[in-house]
């Protein structure tokens, strides 16, 4: 328990550390007007009325109930003149920047964890969950400290009053108070029970909803209208499950719900406490009809004092659970990491595979096993091999987006893992089978850095791009480099196809001057014309670099240096095309395959 | 006033609706909202002002105590009803209201055409409509009930301050003035803001998307993006930070306004206005100003309770127009439309100049072709020539803009439509995968008698079966994580294949293959055509590749280009004629041309092999046809 507490408070000192860095003024003010708010409240309802129900009980001059009541009034409208620029201006500045000052660390964690990460969906749905609470968790912090002042302060003003006015009377409060948060535990209790039972019906349902409501899966639903009905009895099943679910706690959270709400508030408060004030008033004469007037006006504000307290508890807990799973996510400390390690010899290099074997978690099967490969610097590679063969993975080893899990991959004759992963990375063009597009301009696309920080190299860029196949599209782009790639944000952006894209990430890999060129299918989108002018243009700009080519097409490898082909994670087969086909293996089954069909027209062509 | 009858109207649309799906919801809301306001006014103007009289007119505590007593059991009641509905009938009743509202939509769903998807506008509101539609329901239903008793309950409290003192409900003036002229303005400079702040907001929201999304990790990682990322939540913060200042000192004003009105004004005033009375003119009793006290503070409240109730009333009603006009909306193709049985053979389909635009572009282009029952047929083309929209067209999702469709020379939208589609058999290159068992994912629907052995072998046919036998539960397993925590999670490929058994274990007289192999490697590709061509002997075989090499077999294709057929034939015609089909075959083909000597041979070998592969299919070389 103690521990908990502990750990809620630091969670939240962690937030609080975080936003009075980035926004000291927008902080105390907003503690400030937590107190003013209920201060005002107490002058106006208590002090005042109070006042004015004495001057009219013991007939006080008129003007001094003037005075007092003036004097509130004029306070108020002093008060909100802040507090307008604080709600229209103030606070609108500075939360975008307490979720910036946030979610840029959580970014840039993001952008440094290891890819695996992403792997491990456990993993993945907490990091998921914590970036998309960010927000929430400053927002329900702030709202957090915003009611735990004002409940501070109704009990230093209402509470001192009633002390002061009738100590007695605090006792009533003080019953009601604890017994209402005793009963509110166990029915918050009672109701995490019920959640926890219903959340996974809830996902079923919602994961039901979703298939009708999205778009992706209305075609299989107006081809299958039969799966469409097991879906919908699915639903109506897992509702069905909710139902019973909640009519099994019914009893309970009724007979909880009356002993809090009730017995506990309502009649401790508006049956037993009113009886005490009456009787002191009107039997024993302790107390004048304006105090008990006032006193039994105010216990609601006192109610809702310790209803501050009551509710933040359980507030508190579950707000520490999103920031705890924000802290740790960016405490993690990432394997592979990105600023340390020592620099590159500036030449090109050998690159060597020993014994290299991989596998994605430590009960998945091995994906690679015993590699040993070495490529000398300006060979071009081919990897062929079936789906699942392990292509991509052998591709992400070498870019270190993981590291093996035996062996190890050498570069200049040092193992990887001992370089800079940055300037590593430098070396490398890579044009990946699910490249993205990025909201910028179409120059930036080709660079991926901001154009500020880096020369403007437009001739080059440019170069690149006509290498890709890109150069006529560009002449028709309204502001040529600096087209914005996408019109989501930007009226005059344009939206590129699949295969403009395509030609966009591959100019990307020709810009960047790497030593070594890396290619995973970089033609699946691409009609058979412009793969075949792609793999002209390929030619030219992959002269004097190592080349690693991905492909199932076997069309587009067969001039590689080298052909290696895999099967379930194993080089089952390496040599040229020739070679290869000599050997009569797999390779050349599946050279075969493809082929087949071409030559039976060449020949047929050849024969006529 | 146009916008009230409106909102209005659509409010009691959203009444009658929860009516029908759950009469208990609106009872129990209506009582909770009365009795809310029954208590509030209750304790700050009636039981205040009885007690206080009870007290200056020196009455028996014992009366007073009884009057107590008997509050104290009403209360007792009304808690304990309070109980009842929050502990009891509204968790019920909310899965309820999810339950059948969900069934109405789901239907509609099914029900409306597939271009509605793809209508932006209506696609956008059908997602707002559809967001928490149950919660918002109830909602809606709570609110109407808030504005009613809102109304009744400021009436009355008015009624009690003029009984007290017919000047001081003058006071009430200001909290009015202040609540809905003031507030509205305030409402209005909301709105503004909001909407200047919404494409950054977007544009924060882009950012997030990719630094959290799997598919950018391996670029951010070994490019510098995030940088271009970090510039533009930078930049989109700052824009944020404009949008504050424009209405900042309007903001001022009109939060100071409405703050003094609807509190200083009628608090202060009346507890001057009162004190005046009581002690200057004495025209007013200690208890009666007692009771002005408690009731200035009620009465604001509930004229704001009133407003808000009122304010959300007018924005519920945009979201209910959003559900009905998605409930009533009128479809173009209705999934359940009733007409002629199609039968159970097709002897022909025939596209007459059809033409369809999708948002604004040409698509399809006079669009004419035949195809004969019991033929192959593939459709070839370059991206984006328009070779899946025919299959679109053919399915009836959509209906062309221009020209007819015809099946055994009827129109097609004369058929019943889910008794037509049935004819098919269809895989899609972009099939999605159920939270279902692999048997009901390639079946489709509830497993009948000799089910098992035909989804095997269909299994068998797409590849994928040796794969589904290797899961825990084989043909059982349920696919994706979903549904169920020990769901099984397959490749991109796996899922393809899966897709494909659908097409293969369908009885249909016409099977449809739309680019089923591009997830697939070429040994899986090819034995897919060649399952594929086998599987359907003597069945209408239509199918779409970007891969020459495959579309040799077919009886007849047909070349696409700009939307139109430009060439058809088979494929030994089309190499003849040397036109834009045999262009696009010798680019594929270059790289497997250029052989050795030594390839030559096996050429040959295989050459042979396809040939008599050819020759068992009853192909006729010389004129290309059967």
């Amino acid at each position: 328990m103690v521990i908990i507490m502990k750990k809620v408070l630091s969670n939240h000192l962690f937030l609080w550390r975080l936003c009075f860095r980035t926004a000291p003024g927008f902080m105390l003010y907003s503690i400030y007007d937590a107190f003013r708010n209920q201060f005002l409240i107490f002058l106006e309802h208590t002090i005042a009325v109070r006042y004015v129900l004495r001057c009219a009980e013991y007939g006080e001059p008129f003007y001094k109930a003037f005075i007092v009541v003036g004097l509130v009034l004029l306070a108020y409208m002093a008060a909100i003149i802040p507090d307008g620029y604080y709600i229209h201006n103030l606070s609108l500045r500075a939360k975008p920047k307490l979720y910036q000052a946030l979610k840029e660390q959580m970014y840039h964690k993001a952008a440094e964890i290891d890819l695996e990460c992403y792997d491990e969906p456990n993993y993945y749905n907490e990091f998921v969950l914590s970036v998309s609470e960010a927000e929430n968790a400053i927002e329900r912090f702030l709202a957090l400290l915003n009611s735990l002042i004002q409940s501070v302060t109704i009990m230093l003003t209402t509470g001192v009053f009633f002390l002061v006015t009738d100590a007695v009377g605090i006792l009533f409060v003080l019953v009601s108070f604890v017994l209402n948060f005793m009963f509110a535990r166990v029915l918050n209790k009672l109701n995490y029970e019920v959640r926890m039972k219903t959340n996974p019906l809830e996902r079923k349902r919602n994961y039901v909803g979703r298939i009708f409501y999205l778009s992706d899966y209305a075609k299989e639903l107006r081809l299958y209208p039969r799966t469409a009905d097991i879906l919908e009895q699915g639903f109506v099943q897992a509702n069905g499950e909710m139902i019973n679910v909640q009519k099994k706690a019914c009893r309970k959270r009724t007979g909880l719900h009356f002993v809090q709400g009730y017995l506990a508030g309502d009649f401790i408060l508006d049956g037993l406490y009113i009886t005490y004030l009456l009787f002191q008033a009107a039997v024993l004469h302790t107390i004048d009809y304006s105090n008990a007037v006032v006193l039994f006006n105010r216990t609601n504000s006192l109610r809702k004092g310790m209803k501050g307290f009551v509710d933040a508890v359980p507030k508190a807990g579950e707000n520490s659970m999103y920031i705890d799973k924000i802290r740790s996510f960016l405490m993690y400390e990432p394997k592979i990491k990105h600023d340390v390690g020592e620099s590159l010899p500036k030449e090109p290099g050998t690159i060597r595979f020993e014994h290299v074997s991989f596998r994605y978690t430590e009960d998945s099967p091995e994906v690679l096993k015993d590699i040993t490969l070495q490529v000398n610097s300006g060979e071009k590679i081919a990897i062929v091999g079936y789906n699942g063969a392990g292509k991509t993975t052998l591709i992400k080893l070498l870019m270190r987006l993981y590291d093996p899990t035996g062996g190890k991959i050498l570069y200049h004759d040092k193992n990887i893992t001992q370089y800079n992963l940055s300037d590593y990375h430098k070396r490398f063009g890579v044009v990946f089978q699910d490249f993205k597009m990025y909201d910028a301009s179409l120059m930036e696309n080709v660079v991926l850095d901001d154009i500020e920080n880096v020369k403007r190299e437009e001739a080059a860029v440019k170069q690149a791009l006509c290498s890709s196949g890109f150069g006529e599209r560009l002449e028709t782009l309204p502001e040529g480099l600096y087209t914005s790639i996408t019109s989501e944000f930007d009226e005059n952006g344009v939206n590129l196809s699949g295969g403009e894209s395509q030609k966009v990430a591959i100019a990307r890999a020709f810009y960047k001057q790497a030593d070594i060129l890396v290619m995973d299918e970089p033609s699946s989108a691409l009609d058979p014309i412009a793969e075949y002018n792609l793999n002209k243009a390929m030619q030219d700009a992959a002269r004097n670099k190592t080349v690693f080519y991905i492909s199932h097409r076997l069309s587009t490898t067969r001039d590689a240096d080298r052909i290696i082909m895999l099967e379930k994670g194993e080089i089952i087969e390496e040599g040229t095309h020739e070679q290869l086909l000599a050997q009569n293996g797999k390779y050349a089954k599946m050279w075969h395959v493809q082929a087949g069909k071409y030559l039976f027209y060449g020949l047929n062509q050849e024969n006529r | 006033m146009n916008k009230g009858k409106e909102a209005f109207h659509n409010n009691l649309y959203a009444l009658r609706l929860m009516w029908q799906i759950c009469p208990g919801q609106v009872w129990h809301k209506a009582v909770t909202r009365f009795l809310g306001y029954f208590e509030w006014l209750f304790y700050s103007a009636f039981f205040m002002r009885f007690v206080i009289k009870a007290l200056e007119t020196e009455q028996e505590f014992s009366a007073i105590m009884i009057f107590i007593g008997a509050t104290v059991a009403v209360f007792a009641g009304i808690s304990f009803y309070y109980s009842y509905v929050n502990g009891m009938v509204i968790p019920v009743t909310s899965i309820i209201v999810n339950r059948e509202l969900s069934k109405k939509l789901f239907r509609k769903a099914r029900n409306v055409e597939l271009s509605c998807y793809e209508d932006h506008e209506f696609y956008n509101k059908y997602t707002l409509a559809m967001e928490k539609a149950d919660e918002r329901l109830i909602e809606t239903v709570d609110v109407i009930w808030g504005i009613v008793f809102g109304v009744t309950a400021s009436v009355a409290a008015f009624l009690f301050l003029f009984e007290v003192d017919k000047y001081a409900v003058l006071f009430v003036g200001f909290p009015v003035l202040g609540n809905f002229c003031f507030n509205k303005v305030l409402g209005k400079i909301d709105f503004e803001r909001n909407k200047d702040m919404v494409p950054y907001n977007r544009r924060i929201a882009y950012v997030n998307r990719v630094m959290y999304m799997t598919d950018y990790a391996k670029e951010i990682r070994l490019t510098n993006a995030f940088a271009l990322m970090r510039r533009n939540y930078r930049e989109a913060v700052q824009g944020l930070m404009q949008c504050a200042h424009k209405y900042t000192k309007k903001g001022m004003i009109f939060h100071w306004l409405r703050v003094i009105f609807t509190f200083s004004f009628i608090f202060e005033g009346l507890l001057i206005y009162g004190a005046y009375r009581a002690l200057v003119s004495h025209t007013i009793s200690l208890a009666e100003l007692s009771v002005i006290t408690s009731m200035m503070v009620s009465t604001t409240w509930i004229l704001i309770g009133f407003t808000e109730s009122l304010m959300k009333g007018f924005k519920n009603g945009l979201f209910v127009w959003n559900l009905r006009t998605f409930l009533e909306y009128e479809e173009a193709i209705p999934e359940d439309y009733e007409g002629e049985d199609p039968g159970k053979e097709i002897q022909s389909i025939a596209f007459h100049n059809v033409s369809f635009c999708y948002k604004d572009k040409q698509v399809l282009h006079n669009l004419s072709f035949e195809i004969r029952g019991g033929k192959t047929y593939a459709l070839v083309g370059h991206n984006g020539a328009g070779k899946s929209t025919i299959i679109k067209l053919l399915m009836r999702f959509y209906d062309p803009t221009e020209g007819e469709i015809f099946c055994n020379g009827r129109n097609i939208k004369e058929y019943n439509l889910q008794k037509y589609r049935a004819l098919f058999a269809t895989a899609f290159q972009d099939c999605r995968i159920f939270s279902l068992s692999v048997l009901e994912n390639v079946l489709m629907q509830k497993e009948e008698e000799g089910d098992r052995e035909r989804v095997e072998e269909a299994l068998r046919l797409a590849g994928v079966y040796d794969k589904v036998m290797s899961l825990p539960k084989g043909m059982d397993t349920v696919l994706t994580k979903e549904f169920s925590e020990d769901g099984e999670v397959l490749s991109g490929g796996q899922y393809q294949k899966i897709g494909v058994a659908r097409a293969f274990v369908r009885q249909c007289p016409i099977k449809i293959f739309d680019e089923p192999s591009s997830a697939l490697d070429p040994i899986s590709e090819y034995q897919l055509f060649d399952n594929m061509l086998k599987s359907s002997k003597e069945k209408t075989v239509l199918f779409i590749s970007h891969r020459l090499s495959s579309v040799q077999n077919a009886d007849w294709v047909f070349m696409l280009e700009n939307g139109t057929v430009q060439e058809e034939g088979t494929h030994y015609m089309l190499m003849k004629r040397q036109g834009i089909y045999a262009d696009m075959y010798k680019k594929q083909a270059e790289n497997y041309l250029a052989v050795s000597s030594t390839e030559i041979d096996k050429g040959i070998f295989a050459c042979v092999s396809s040939l008599q592969a050819m020759e068992r299919h009853g192909y006729n070389y010389e004129k290309g046809v059967k």
